[in-house]
């Protein structure tokens, strides 16, 4: 038993457990929920968030955050799209290389006025986003760019292990699911096992205890926004992948759709915790409700009612359970072997 | 250098001075620590103590002509990573610790830096850990978050985090101010075990009495001077205190003089976790005092009477009338005020002026037609309670951050004037106050109860309690475990009751 | 008087800013900036921006953040026009001024209501505020595409296009609307003992608690406030488009606080005055109808108004970064 109790102080534990809740609900209005392909198709159509969410997950453990993610993946589809319309580029690790490193230089512009000019995470990041946003707008004129090179959305379409069902479908690994497992595999390495990650932590934690011990807070920071930058371009491209079309005006406010993943994976904004394992579970469940609402055919003008509502509850509840711990904790050590009054 | 290197000081600073623009932060200081001794820095706040330890730990250059010696190796200069590698390791008073970290990681994760692997060794870590805690001889999870570890123990990592830096000075930053008196014993065997271990140990603390139980050597510093350094038995309190203020400070009982009708009643309050089957009365023009260790209750019962912290059961009356305040807003309607234990965070807004602290209580009286402040009879009405109370310097456009502790508290204290309470609470008014300031404030708690207030004040600090208490409760592990007259308990009844157990009826 | 210029110089320095680009737009475009015509276009757009600006800036005094803002905006205008057009009924129904008087009820009711929901999980719950507005902006965007499906919501009363679009003489009614806004929220915030606590609250609401102060209600009173400057922005840009949508106006948000800390006000709360919000909003109107005469692209707007913001804050950096050097040698 306190084991279980154990378990479940954990936050991890409790996003999972609305996370079983939802699929259960799911698949009882409809069956197909739990079949392989609708969650492999979930999974797919989230890998996009999941990898952002990644990046964000290491910003917010540094106390920051990052509103100018949707400008980030907008710009790397629109420059890395530009480039493959215009050479015909159509070597996918050149394209993501390319892609990666132009959301790392992002990233680091971001990094370096949190580091360097000290401006306050959500004012510097809100300045880039208008920035790129301003810049997309003025160079593309909202057009769209078709016609990519045809291996790119061949690329998008791999399945791994695939076979063919009963009923004749493709059934296998998608792509992306592998590519977001990659995704979470080298967050969680660098988190869990680099001296990097490690002081990434420590600095959210406490950045005047990290200064103390000689970490460098400015370079961990904007390192943090740079590898943020990079998940964003390693996302861009997975979904240029998909869409086989890039539209620049994608990604409106997806931030907060990123942000609330992160926060529904029990990460606090005070910085210094947060877990990759957490920051998937939060994803999955920001996917497997919206995906459960339209298996169960219900409009998705009310997906996002729900969503929001689930985001204040579980915000909410984390709140009143610190406040009852609070309540409850045993400030004083009674003693109960006097009775009545001493003296 | 003709000297046995075995004779030096672990450390040696000559001519020490550090001129901030306009300030002489540091007059010429000279001063030894000796591997192996407990050496007891002394002074009122500002004296100079932070900046020393600022340069001896390479946070601040000192002014060209110091000299620092480092087992007899001269240092031109000194970086405050320098500092660490060379074993002085300063403990601050926020413990400098990575409270969402597990405890191993903190105790040796500065090793993990050192080393400069670019992956953790985690069985290394979990290796050096439990060394340091082994060492200490004391007993912590490893495992467990820093954050849901008591002051005490976080205390413990920060000592074993200096045990892993292989700490030759260990300086201790008013190690012993959260500490009870139980948990201020086991730290004091811990600072024998590392003193008998050859560490030197650098000791900063208010607490005068504690000074004399662990400390070898006294060093008194005032003003940015160093006023006098001497063994420990050629010292003794009055001595040490005169030294600190440059006079004779007077530790004289202020008896009250119009004791009047009971205000406050209290009748069997209990919270539990919190305190137990308290009941007391308090007079007008009364000072109540109550004392016990920390983590006797005293905080969280005074608290009950401000609207924090409710009680589940018992009655509180007030000019015979039952009250339940459940905010300090219902409070303060009843004419109760509180002054709290943390200034800082609790007292203040500190980036806003003093005007703005003092009225804020009182802003609804000072309003006009359509509801407006009027200003200008705000800034009068600061302008009178900072005459009142003294508050210096007398800006009422000066942030209360830049104000010294015992002004800020001055600030705190006028904040509640302002409402003219009928029960006045305060909680260690004088923490981390320099000697000055507190006897003054100690003669205006007196003068309000003079005035017909009746003052409840919580303090650990025993000669405060004689000074200004007409009456002193004392309270152990969540009760009242005893009630003296002000003008004849004496120092061996009031900590009998505090730490005895025996039942005392 | 010299006091006064050095305790609030951020603002006269920001004032100052806003007289140089209008004398550097009067310059670059002669006889087209400087006209009673573009200033009158100029008040027009800028209304609705600047009461919604004052809407977040009070949030961000206490130390928050309302990214529900527009989104309660537009539900709020949405569920009013929803009302409106039922009773107007295509000319049919009732006459346009009881239409109108109770389509602003129902807009600044809903206003209200939105405002409590925030406040309550801020103020009694005590959530971050970034977190309950992130998804409160998701519910209120959910509900307003409940009700319209998606499209706007139009046949309002011929009357009502008149509140965004007509003027008296060559003043617009939004901006008369806008100027009243302005005054109260000046006398409010900055005059009344709500006022004064939200500054308290922003700087330590701990501390502020303890003076006595039901902060719970200064909180929830904030958002309520946040809320019906929405609800007031909301009405114009219905009446200015003779129509509701979800998703008018959703560049907004973050603009508004763009011209919020661009305007003085501490992202960390604690600080900062209306009157520099204003100014702020009229600096960012007057660099896109600037750049819009001298015939720059409209959308190079958003990257100047980004560096802009990120430059005024560097400036600010550095300079408290001098202004603490010279407090520490004092």
């Amino acid at each position: 038993m306190p084991k279980l109790k154990k378990l479940f102080a954990h936050k991890e534990a409790s996003v999972l457990v609305m996370l079983l809740a939802v699929m259960l609900i799911s698949t009882m209005f409809n069956p197909t929920f739990l079949s392989f392909e609708n969650i492999m198709d979930v999974i797919k159509s989230n890998a996009v968030l999941g990898m952002c969410a990644m990046g964000m997950l290491l910003i917010i453990i540094t106390g920051g955050i990052d509103v100018s993610i949707g400008g980030q993946l907008a710009l790397v589809t629109v420059l890395t799209g530009q480039l493959m319309k215009g050479t015909g580029l159509d070597n996918m690790l050149l394209i993501y290389i390319i892609g990666i490193a132009i959301g790392g230089v992002i990233g680091l512009l971001n990094g370096m006025m949190v580091a360097r000019l000290c401006l306050p995470p959500i004012i510097a990041t809100l300045g880039m986003n208008s920035v790129i946003r301003g810049f997309l707008k003025y160079y593309t004129n909202g057009a769209w760019i078709n016609q990519l090179p045809e291996s790119v959305g061949s690329f998008g379409m791999i399945k791994l292990f695939s076979f063919k069902s009963a009923a004749g479908a493709d059934i296998g690994l998608p792509i992306q699911f592998i590519l977001f497992a990659l995704a979470m595999l080298v967050t969680w390495f660098l988190l869990k096992r680099t001296l990097l990650g490690r002081s990434v932590m420590a600095m959210g934690s406490s950045p005047v205890a990290a200064e103390r011990i000689g970490l460098n807070n400015k370079r961990l920071t904007a390192f943090a926004y740079a590898f943020s930058g990079m998940m964003a371009g390693f996302a861009a491209i997975t979904y240029t992948s998909i869409m086989k079309s890039v539209d620049p005006n994608a990604f409106s406010s997806y931030e907060m759709d990123v942000i609330g993943a992160v926060v529904l994976g029990g990460a606090l904004l005070s910085g210094g915790s947060g877990t990759v394992l957490g920051t998937f579970l939060g994803v999955m469940l920001f996917a497997f409700i919206s995906n459960g609402l339209t298996l169960g055919h219900i409009s998705t003008y009310w997906q996002s009612i729900i969503v929001g509502a689930i985001i204040l509850i579980a915000v909410s509840f984390d709140m009143v359970k610190l406040h009852r711990e609070e309540q409850r904790r045993t400030k004083v050590d009674i003693d109960m072997t006097v009775q009545g009054r001493g003296a | 250098m003709p000297q046995d290197k075995q004779q030096a000081p672990f450390l040696r600073l000559q001519h020490v001075s550090k001129t901030f623009p306009g300030v002489n932060a540091l007059q010429d200081i000279s001063f030894d620590v000796c591997a192996g001794e407990v050496h007891a820095l002394i002074g009122e706040n500002g004296a100079g103590k932070s900046t020393l330890i600022k340069v001896l730990s390479g946070v601040y250059q000192p002014d060209p002509g110091a000299v620092i010696e480092i087992e007899g190796e001269r240092v031109s200069s000194l970086t405050p990573i320098e500092a660490m590698r060379k074993g002085i390791i300063v403990i601050f008073q926020d413990f400098s610790l990575f409270p969402t970290l597990t405890v191993k990681e903190n105790i040796a994760f500065s090793e993990q830096v050192d080393k400069g692997n670019k992956l953790v060794d985690w069985k290394g870590v979990e290796k050096t850990a439990r060394k340091a805690i082994e060492e200490l001889g004391v007993n912590i999870d490893l495992n467990a978050r820093i954050n849901t570890l008591s002051t005490a123990k976080q205390q413990l990592v920060a000592i074993a985090r200096a045990l892993v830096y292989d700490a030759k000075l260990l300086v201790m930053d008013e190690p012993t101010s959260a500490l009870s008196s139980g948990e201020v014993d086991a730290l004091f065997r811990i600072v024998d075990r590392l003193r008998s271990r050859g560490m030197a140990i650098i000791f900063i603390s208010h607490k005068l009495d504690e000074l004399f139980r662990i400390a070898d050597r006294m060093t008194v510093l005032r003003d940015g001077t160093l006023v006098g350094s001497a063994p420990t038995q050629e010292m003794d309190r009055k001595k040490l205190i005169s030294m600190m203020v440059g006079r004779e400070i007077s530790e004289e009982h202020m008896a009250g003089s119009h004791i009047g009708d009971p205000i406050l009643e209290v009748k069997n309050i209990s919270k539990q976790g919190n305190f137990q089957n308290i009941s007391f009365t308090l007079k007008r023009g009364e000072v109540l005092g109550i004392t016990g260790l920390v983590g006797a209750g005293r905080t969280e019962m005074v608290r009950a009477l401000f609207g924090l912290n409710h009680p589940d059961s018992g009655e509180i009356y007030m000019e015979g009338k039952p009250i339940a305040p459940k905010s300090p807003a219902e409070a303060q309607q009843l004419g109760i005020a509180f002054v709290p234990e943390s200034r800082q965070t609790e007292g203040l807004i500190l980036q806003q002026n003093a005007e703005n602290n003092i009225t804020l209580s009182i802003l609804r009286t000072l309003t006009g037609a359509g509801g407006l402040i009027r200003f200008p009879l705000r800034r009068t009405r600061a302008q009178e309670l900072i005459k009142d109370l003294n508050v210096k310097p007398p800006y009422p456009d000066m942030d209360a951050a830049k104000f010294s502790g015992g002004n800020q508290q001055k600030i705190v204290v006028a904040k509640w004037l302002a409402t003219n309470p009928k029960v006045l609470i305060v909680d260690e008014p004088t923490n981390g106050i320099d000697v000055g300031s507190k006897s003054e404030i100690h003669r205006l708690l007196r003068d309000l109860a003079d005035q017909g207030m009746a003052v409840i004040m919580v303090s650990s600090e025993l000669p405060e309690i004689f000074s200004i208490s007409d009456r002193i409760l004392v309270m152990r592990r969540g009760r009242i475990t005893g009630e003296f007259d002000g003008a004849t308990a004496t120092q061996e009844m009031l900590m009998e009751k505090a730490v005895l157990s025996s039942p005392a009826s | 008087m010299i006091q006064h210029i050095k305790k609030n110089r951020a603002q006269y320095f920001l004032f100052l800013f806003l007289i140089i680009l209008i004398a550097v737009m009067s310059a670059l475009a002669p006889g087209k900036f400087l006209t009673v015509r573009n200033f009158k276009n100029m008040g027009f757009q800028m209304a609705e921006f600047g009461i919604l600006a004052i809407g977040m800036s009070v949030v961000i005094m206490t130390g928050g953040i309302n990214l529900s803002l527009v989104n309660s905006a537009m539900l709020a205008a949405i569920v009013g026009s929803f009302v409106m057009r039922a009773l107007y009924n295509g000319g049919e129904g009732m006459a346009d001024i009881p239409v109108i008087i109770i389509g602003i009820v129902v807009v600044m009711a809903v206003s209200v209501v939105c405002g409590l929901i925030n406040g309550y999980f801020v103020a009694a719950v005590g959530v971050v505020p970034l977190l309950v507005t992130l998804g409160t902006q998701t519910m209120f965007n959910g509900a307003s595409l409940n009700i319209t499906k998606g499209s706007a919501i139009s046949g309002l009363p011929k009357l009502f296009t008149r509140i965004g679009a007509g003027s008296l003489g060559d003043i617009p009614y939004t901006m008369l609307i806008y100027v009243a806004v302005i005054l109260v929220a000046y006398f409010l915030i900055e005059r009344t003992p709500w006022g004064v606590s939200v500054y308290m609250v922003g700087g330590n609401e701990k501390a502020t608690r303890f003076s006595g102060i039901n902060t719970k209600a200064t909180l929830m009173k904030v958002y309520i406030f946040s809320a019906v400057m929405a609800g007031i922005a909301g009405i114009l840009m219905t009446s200015r488009y003779n129509s509701a949508r979800a998703d008018y106006g959703s560049s907004y948000t973050m603009q508004a606080v763009a011209a919020t800390v661009l305007g003085g006000t501490s992202i960390n709360g604690g600080s900062g005055h209306v009157l520099g919000t204003v100014v702020a909003v009229a600096i960012l109107q007057v660099i896109s109808s600037g750049f819009n005469i001298i015939g720059i692209n409209r959308n190079i707007t958003d990257i100047v108004t980004g560096l802009i913001l990120v430059g005024v804050l560097s400036i600010n950096y550095f300079t408290s970064r001098d202004r603490v050097k010279k407090a520490a040698k004092a």
